[in-house]
């Protein structure tokens, strides 16, 4: 059996090419070659000449009924009253506030959370320092100003200042009153500064 | 076998500048009208638009064969071209820009039915018109040519549109190259495999027809 010149995937492709006319020479050579060789692909060939020639029947048999100049006819009175070429504008991009503020506010989002997960910044602690500045508060029993109860948050800003009197309880234990409201402060009840904390008095 | 058309044939001229060879202007070429075109001249658009009227329509109408749409899709087309005329790189060839937004609009279209049929309770109905007595029977060529049509749809767009402008309408593959902005290897590869498609679908279907008649 002679062997064959190319492989008959690379033949078929050479065979829709041909089919039109569109090979060059030196690929019509091979395939010619390989058609004398493969009855398969001949076969194949046929095929596709057949298929095209459907198309060549179609390809002449669609006349245009409209006369020429029906076209500018219908667009013509639509350009004379343009007078110039519009020019392609891009659509316009209007700012869009609902849609920048929930950017915005993801962004914070995204950071508030990317901060807190930082070591050190445990939920508990932002929690204490930020929503809840009043419970860390410094005491100061024996001070000469008195005792005071201050804000110590990042702001430093004071909350309230209730004036406390130290007070010896029947047991010997020291009690706080608070001037302004007569309520009765036990010192193991006021929060304690955790480890590492400042007391601001 | 079809025949190889001869480069730039279908772009340079058509019939319509032959017929009407008194007029000086019609001498003028592609470039200097699109430049009149661009700085108002409609009349300058208008020799234009007799140029390429029946050449567009006759694209657009393998690809949409209702006539009516074909026409406003033909003037849709030139509206478009006007308006774009700044953005046409005049060193290039007018037809195959032209031609490219004719196609891109079509396939636009196609897109819109398809998308609004869908969702459509009731579909359009035809012309309900009656046949000319007098007029020989089109029913031959128009099976021929709607069972083309159909096997065309079912070839993806990017070979069809290269199969339609080779093998219908007779484009050059450089031609075609220009009008889908592809190389011409690319075009090359597309037409035998969209020529590939269409006889795999073609036997498909006169098997199905034979299966049909058989019983």
């Amino acid at each position: 059996m002679q062997k064959l010149t190319m492989k008959c995937e690379d033949a078929r492709h050479l065979v829709h090419l041909s089919a039109g006319n569109d090979t060059f020479p030196d690929e019509e050579h091979l395939l010619s070659e390989h058609l004398h060789q493969c009855s398969d692909c001949r076969a194949y060939h046929a095929g596709m000449v057949r298929a095209m020639s459907v198309l060549e029947q179609v390809r002449d048999r669609q006349p245009v009924e409209r006369p020429t100049g029906s076209v500018w006819a219908g667009i013509s009175g639509q350009l004379k009253n343009r007078r110039t070429p519009e020019r392609y504008e891009p659509p316009r991009r209007h700012f869009n506030v609902a849609v920048a503020t929930l950017c915005a506010c993801s962004l914070m989002l995204a950071i508030v959370t990317a901060v807190r997960s930082l070591p050190g910044n445990d939920a508990d602690g932002w929690n204490n320092q930020n929503l809840m500045p009043a419970m860390h508060v410094g005491f100061s029993p024996g001070s000469a100003a008195g005792p005071s109860v201050r804000n110590v948050s990042s702001s430093g800003s004071s909350v309230q200042r209730p004036q406390l009197i130290p007070f010896k309880g029947p047991s010997g234990e020291i009690l706080y009153i608070d001037q302004a409201t007569g309520q009765a402060w036990v010192p193991n009840l006021i929060p304690q500064a955790r480890q590492g904390e400042r007391l601001d008095f | 076998m079809l025949r190889m058309t001869e480069p730039d044939a279908n772009f340079d001229s058509s019939e319509t500048d032959r017929e009407s060879d008194d007029s000086v202007r019609s001498l003028a070429t592609d470039a200097r009208l699109v430049d009149h075109a661009r700085h108002g001249d409609t009349d300058a658009f208008g020799q234009l638009v007799m140029r390429y009227e029946r050449r567009v329509l006759k694209v657009i109408r393998r690809f949409m064969p209702d006539q009516d749409m074909a026409q406003d899709l033909a003037q849709e087309t030139f509206l478009k071209a006007f308006d774009r005329l700044d953005q046409f790189d005049p060193s290039r060839r007018f037809g195959p820009w032209l031609f490219r937004i004719a196609v891109n609009s079509t396939y636009d279209h196609l897109r819109k039915i398809k998308r609004k049929g869908r969702w459509m309770v009731f579909s359009e109905a035809g012309d309900d018109r009656v046949p000319d007595p007098e007029a020989a029977d089109p029913r031959g060529e128009l099976d021929l040519s709607q069972e083309v049509q159909t096997v065309l749809e079912d070839i993806p767009e990017a070979y069809r549109t290269v199969l339609v402008l080779r093998d219908l309408e007779g484009f050059s593959t450089s031609e075609v190259a220009a009008v889908t902005e592809r190389t011409e290897a690319t075009i090359r590869w597309r037409l035998a495999e969209a020529r590939r498609m269409f006889k795999e679908a073609w036997d498909r279907r006169q098997r199905f027809i034979e299966e049909e008649q058989l019983g």
